[in-house]
Parts: structure tokens; sequence; C-alpha cells
């Protein structure tokens, strides 16, 4: 009998974990709709490979981060070779994706600036995860991952305190 | 700023995130997973055609070497085309591994090296291609043969000849000048981007970020 729980199920719990992850690396709202639905395609396929040698929210930041992190690196190519226009011809007034709070924003903002891979490694350790699972995730060793995670942190509250 | 304050600033944009988003688990349901699957097909089309291609041309180029023992052009001819054949099968078996060993599941740090190495085979297949240059004439030689069942040695006059041997060290030196371009400080500049088919600024991506995994995977000292 299969036992694993049903992929939308899991999906439905951890979704603030993709939202998080695609709001990380994606400031478009109509592509993060896009992104959301391409890293859901890639965990539903690729759930019944998941063989559960990593814990389950580990299997999905891989998946999300990596197919973030292409998607990001597709936007910034195709960024280069937009002609810049002088103006927004059309303004429209959207709701705001972003909290009220202007430390929250800015909070975004900084993590926004870190490089793609130490953005991954910042998003999981705010998540609470451990660094043996950060680590498992990203493919480095533990003792990299606590190194990394400190001079970020110092990055941070230094720009905090600018 | 304290660190238990930027956890708790990040939550509070979860909490946000949450509100702001609707997730239909019906719709879900309903996903097909035909378009990563298709996706995958047209990345695997070049490297698969290219693979075949070669291979046979390898093995009718080392058949015709060996059948044309009694002329050392033809023998060089067929060993040179068999030679650059071979070396763009191996290109293809690297780049069919790189996208069969495409796992989105894979560690962050591996899958994205993968995905920056395929991005670099094209200029793998450039530099195979400028190594060709300076044999040309022999692959002239070869596809005369072949495909025209004529030995155009055999008709020419000593002065093509020798013009022919003038060619070959000529563009030895062009093929030493485009090796030596093909380097990571010249991937945006347009001439390459040109040679590389518009995959120029593609390949500086794939240099660039190559560079922040290699630093990334650094272990770093306190």
């Amino acid at each position: 009998m299969n036992d694993k729980p049903d992929i939308t199920v899991l999906l439905e719990e951890h979704q603030n974990l993709i939202y998080k992850v695609v709001h990380s690396y994606c400031p478009d709202r109509q592509e993060q709709e896009d992104l959301i639905q391409e890293i859901m395609l890639q965990l539903i396929k690729g759930y019944e490979r998941f063989d559960h040698r990593v814990k389950v929210t580990t299997w999905m930041y891989r998946v999300a981060f990596n197919v973030a992190i292409s998607h990001y690196r597709k936007l910034q190519q195709r960024r280069k070779h937009l002609v810049a226009m002088p103006e927004k011809p059309v303004q429209i007034a959207a709701e705001s994706s972003l909290p009220s709070d202007e430390r929250v924003q800015q909070l975004h903002t900084f993590i926004s600036e870190l490089e793609p891979l130490n953005r991954a490694l910042m998003i999981m350790y705010l998540d609470g995860n451990s660094h043996a699972e950060i680590a498992q995730a990203l493919g480095i060793s533990v003792s990299n991952v606590g190194t990394k995670i400190g001079r970020i942190k110092k990055i941070l509250k230094e720009k905090f305190n600018q | 700023m304290e660190n238990l304050t930027i956890q708790e600033l990040w939550s509070r944009q979860e909490a946000h995130l949450e509100e702001t988003r609707t997730f239909n688990a019906e719709i879900l349901r309903e996903v097909k997973t035909d378009k990563a699957r298709s996706s995958l097909r047209s990345l695997l089309f070049l490297p698969i055609s290219t693979l075949l291609f070669f291979v046979l041309l390898a093995a009718y180029a080392a058949y015709f070497a060996a059948s044309h023992l009694d002329s050392w052009y033809f023998i060089f001819s067929g060993g040179v085309v068999a030679f650059f054949s071979v070396l763009l099968v191996v290109s293809s078996i690297r780049q069919l591994y790189w996208i069969l060993s495409f796992n989105t599941a894979a560690p962050i740090v591996q899958m994205q090296k993968a995905a920056s190495k395929l991005k670099l085979a094209v200029v793998q297949n450039l530099r195979i291609a400028a190594m060709t240059l300076p044999f040309s004439p022999f692959i002239g030689v070869f596809a005369a043969k072949v495909l025209l069942g004529v030995d155009i040695v055999a008709s020419m006059a000593f002065s093509v000849i020798l013009s022919f041997g003038i060619l070959m060290i000529a563009l030895e030196v062009v093929s030493w000048f485009i090796l030596r371009a093909l380097r990571p400080k010249n991937f945006n500049k347009p001439w390459l981007n040109w040679l590389l088919q518009g995959s120029g600024s593609q390949v500086d991506e794939a240099m660039g970020f190559l560079g922040q995994i290699e630093d990334f995977e650094q272990e770093e000292m306190v």
C-alpha cells in the first residue's frame, strides 16, 4: 500500500514555502503566477520519484529554488535585451504585493539584493530550517552554511542600521 | 537589529502572502505534465540528431580511409573527418548526459551547475569547429570523393596544391585566433555573439553564474 500523502495535500500544507520562494525571486505579479504553476508542475511530476531520503520540505525547497533560480536567470537575461522606456505609458494601480510595514518591505528588499544562492540559503534559514537541512537542499557542507549565515546576518544588520 | 526581529519580520511577510494568495487544489488535480515532457523532448532533439549524424559520419569516414590505403591524402582526409566526428559525438554525449541528469530535485548547487554547463556546450562545439578550419582542404577532398566521386587532388596542378598548402597555414592562424578569442571576457562582444548564433550573452551569464556557484561552494573562514 502506498503510504505517501497525496501531493495536493502536501502542496496545500506547504503552499507558503512556494509563495515565499517565488516572491523572493520574481517581483512581477503575472510572472509570479506562471512561476508558481511551474514549481507546482515540477513538484507533481517529481513526487513519484521522491524517495524520502531527505525531508519532504527539503525536497520541496530544492525543486522550488531550482525552478525559481532558473527562471530568475532567464528573466535577468531578457531584461538585458529590453530597451528602457522613458516613462511608464500606463500606470496600473495594482494591489501592493507587500505588507505595509516599512521594515518588512526593507527586509524583502535586502533579501532580494542577495545573490541567488545566498538568497536561497537565507530564506531557508529564516523559515526555521536547521543548518543540516539547508546544507542538504543546497549541496554544500554544514559548516559552510553556518559561516555563510553569520556573514549574511551581519550584512543585513548593517543595512538595517544604515 | 537582532536576529529574532529579522525572523519576526519574515513571519509577518509570510502571513501577508498567505492572505493574498488563493490555492485551488481542485485545479491542481487536473494539471497535466505534458508541458514539462514536451520541453524536455525539444531539448533532446539537437544532441540526439547530432550524435546520430556524427556516429554515422565517423564510421563512414573510418571505412573510407581504410578502403583507400593506396592514397595518403584519402587516408588523411578520412582520418580527419572521423577524428572530428568522434569529438562531436563525445560533445553530444556530454550534452545528453547533462540534459538527462537534469533534475529539479537535485541539490541546488549541483542542478544550477548542470544548467550552466549546458549553456556552455555551444562554446565547446564552436571550439571543435575552429579546430577543423586548417583541415578544411582535406575535408573538401573527402566531400568531393564521397559526394561527386571525384579525386580532386589527382586533377590538380602543382601550383593549386601549393596554394592549398598556403591556405592551410592561413587557416591555422585564423583557427588559433578564434580559439584564443573564445575566452570568457569576450562572450558578450557582438562579433562573438554572432559566432555563437546569438547565444553569447547566455554563455556570458552561464560563465558568470558558474563563477558565483564556485565562490558559494568554497568554505568560508569565520
